[in-house]
């Protein structure tokens, strides 16, 4: 077992003032591209994606575990702004885009569109 | 938090002098003991009158997959975020998101009554709630002579 070094007073960040960033994987399958984001305990409806300009962005607002800061024995959990933006591939179907949320989990499912199609002879 | 807490278990003849480093160690009460596994989940351990509560973020799983139990004076919680995925691994771009066993133990003040820890699963947070115990007051003032 190993034990934890508590250098600091606090032992954890208060809430940032600036946007914190979630942990996101990035799938590359072969007609879309799946981004998943862990949000857990975000309420999905302070959730936004948006597609602008070749730019993916989520963000949203995660509420704090305790709304008394002085209630915290210890924190690690990040809270507040976040914020994510990501270069999409120019041959995407923009209105295409799903989202869901399930478990703490963002999903978000880029369709791709084929860049080179097949004209059929007639 | 009281610094003079009494505790059978710690009837050593120093045990005056253990308790002060315990505190020492573990300022705020409650904070974690140990991590074992390949990540640790974020906690946030907050306290009032009625309840010491711990959220852990542990998204993407379910409740069969989280294993919380109290032993000896010792909350531990443990489990495993498996990487299922029906894509394949080299489809993936980026992963930051953290996978595999993990396990977090953190010390109880004798102050929570162990018997009535709860514990629910939700939006991928995992909440603990351990409520105290009201007990009478055992420190009493020691004459000196």
């Amino acid at each position: 077992m190993r034990f934890i070094q508590y250098t600091q007073p606090s032992a954890g960040v208060p809430a940032a003032k600036t946007a914190w960033q979630p942990r996101v994987d990035v799938i590359d399958a072969d007609d879309q591209y799946v981004l998943e984001v862990d949000l857990p305990g975000v309420d999905p409806k302070g959730v936004e994606v948006e597609l602008d300009q070749g730019l993916l962005v989520i963000k949203g607002e995660k509420e704090a575990s305790h709304g008394d800061e002085a209630a915290y024995t210890y924190r690690e959990r990040r809270a507040g702004k976040f914020e994510r933006s990501f270069r999409v591939p120019e041959a995407v179907d923009a209105d295409g885009i799903t989202a869901k949320f399930d478990k703490g989990v963002l999903e978000i499912r880029v369709p791709k569109v084929e860049r080179s199609r097949r004209i059929p002879i007639q | 938090m009281s610094l003079i807490k009494h505790s059978p278990r710690g009837m050593t003849p120093w045990f005056g002098f253990d308790r002060l480093f315990e505190d020492f160690d573990r300022p705020f009460g409650v904070a974690p003991f140990g991590n074992k596994g390949a990540w640790a989940p974020a906690v946030d351990i907050y306290e009032d009158d009625k309840a010491i509560t711990l959220k852990v973020e542990v998204p993407d799983m379910d409740e069969k997959d989280l294993d919380v139990r109290v032993e000896e004076g010792h909350l531990t919680i443990r489990g495993e975020r498996k990487f299922e995925n029906e894509e394949k691994k080299e489809n993936f771009h980026r992963i930051e998101r953290r996978y595999g066993s993990f396990e977090r133990t953190f010390a109880l003040p004798d102050t929570v009554d162990a018997d009535q820890v709860s514990a629910k699963y939700d939006k991928g947070v995992l909440k603990v709630v351990a409520p105290k115990v009201e007990r009478p007051k055992n420190a009493r003032t020691i004459k000196v002579n």
